[in-house]
């Protein structure tokens, strides 16, 4: 298991919980290559694309500036497609050829009908097309590329919010998913209850 | 009234030169509404003044976009901001400068996002993969959002997926005429009006 954070501190607490930690920040291209560079020749079965930031949620429409969606894109989608793409020989390499992107219920456009979060749910949105087009890339090199959705879980983005699922379960929910994915899944979008989520 | 066919509507078309665009303005001319072309090059805080001066009954985003076609593994971040700029930010960014004027409209305002098949989630499009499908996408959320908080402010925010200015027609300003957005938000239609997915 490899895992990557943006500091040393927290790769020491990857490091206490059994994973390989790596430092890695993905709107940083030198860093995503430096991770890639010492990656080399090490199958990976996996990719997860985790990393996400919510921008600033109450930012009203008319208000969202150029500098709001561009830096929630550049993490949220840019840096998901970039990382995944700059380890595909490792993917290649590997027995399970997952490339999994982060996705959300809020990148749904049809199940949303209160508005809200522009640029999180337009980068989340904009996430899954790049996934779809990957699959449809990567299908010949048998890489099934799929989409999660851990529904609304307590963590920092939520502010641990008493309506959300425990880690534990959101985890344990994907874990299954993961574990049943092949190239027939190539291009969906799972929620951590197995369920596809709607475009 | 905002009607196809009358005589006093005022219509912004963004992206005027274009082929959708030049086919709409006509049809509109010849409805005699009263057509002003726009761009989404130059100042946009100074097209914005200009645009909201007077009411406007419809605006109409059919602007082009052309993306070099490009592997995952070729992409730099770089290609990514003209996608994002032009086909997301700054049609939300001038919509929103837009909302007075269409709220002045005497029917509901109507804001259309005229976008491709190719940027939805089931159309595998290789030109635009990466540098257009997913901007396109986002600029689809964008409008859901605001077709959401804009109906209660008597402002259609529709989506229309139009792949070729050749099937742009009388049906279309029929469809835009028509359309009335619930408070669920808008869908994704095709030129006649009829519902495609997302
Ligand atoms: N929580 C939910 O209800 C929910 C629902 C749907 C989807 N999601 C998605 O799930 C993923 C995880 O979210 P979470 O709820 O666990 O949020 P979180 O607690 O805020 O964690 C986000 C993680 O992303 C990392 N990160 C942010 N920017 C980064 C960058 N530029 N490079 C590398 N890492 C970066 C953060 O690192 P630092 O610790 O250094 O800041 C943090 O570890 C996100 O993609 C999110 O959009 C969450």
């Amino acid at each position: 298991m490899l895992a990557t954070a943006r500091d040393r501190a927290a790769c020491t607490a990857l490091a206490e919980l059994g994973a390989e930690p790596f430092i890695l920040d993905i709107t940083d291209d030198g860093s995503i290559a430096a991770l890639a560079e010492k990656l080399a020749g090490v199958p990976l079965d996996a990719v997860l694309a985790n990393a996400g930031i919510s921008g600033d949620q109450a930012m009203p429409m008319e208000a969202v500036t150029w500098a709001e969606m561009h830096g929630v894109m550049d993490t949220n989608t840019l840096g998901a497609v970039l990382l995944v793409a700059a380890l595909k020989p490792n993917l290649l390499s590997g027995e399970r050829r997952l490339a999994l992107g982060m996705s959300s219920l809020m990148s749904s456009i049809s199940s949303n009908n209160w508005g809200t979060q522009y640029c999180y749910r337009a980068s989340k949105t904009a996430l899954n097309a790049m996934w779809r087009s990957l699959a449809d890339e990567w299908c010949g090199d048998g890489i099934t590329c799929a989409l999660l959705r851990p529904g609304f879980v307590k963590t920092d983005m939520t502010s641990h919010s008493d309506r959300g699922l425990d880690v534990d379960v959101s985890v344990a929910g994907m874990v299954g998913v993961i574990e049943q994915l092949g190239i027939a899944d190539t291009g969906r979008c799972i929620g951590y209850d197995g369920k596809d989520v709607p475009w | 009234m905002v009607s196809g066919a009358n005589s006093a509507a005022h219509v912004v078309i963004v992206g005027i030169e274009t082929p959708i665009g030049a086919t709409l303005a006509g049809l509109y001319q010849s409805t005699g509404a009263n057509v002003t072309g726009s761009s989404l090059d130059g100042d946009m805080e100074t097209e914005a003044a200009r645009l909201g001066e007077k009411p406007i009954d419809i605006v109409i985003f059919a602007d082009a976009f052309n993306a070099p076609a490009r592997n995952a593994v070729e992409l730099e971040r770089s290609d990514f901001e003209a996608g994002l700029s032009r086909l997301a930010f700054k049609p939300l960014w001038l919509a929103n400068r837009l909302r007075s004027a269409l709220s002045a409209s005497d029917g509901p305002g109507k804001i259309v996002l005229v976008t491709r098949t190719a940027a939805t989630m089931t159309e595998p499009d290789p030109a635009g993969s990466y540098l257009e499908r997913p901007f396109r996408a986002a600029a689809h959320a964008l409008w859901k959002s605001m077709s959401v908080e804009w109906q209660p402010l008597g402002i259609d925010c529709l989506v229309i997926a139009i792949d070729d200015a050749t099937t742009v027609n009388a049906d279309l300003l029929t469809t835009i005429a028509d359309t009335s957005v619930s408070p669920e938000g808008c869908v994704l239609q095709d030129a006649a009006g009829k519902p495609l997915g997302w």
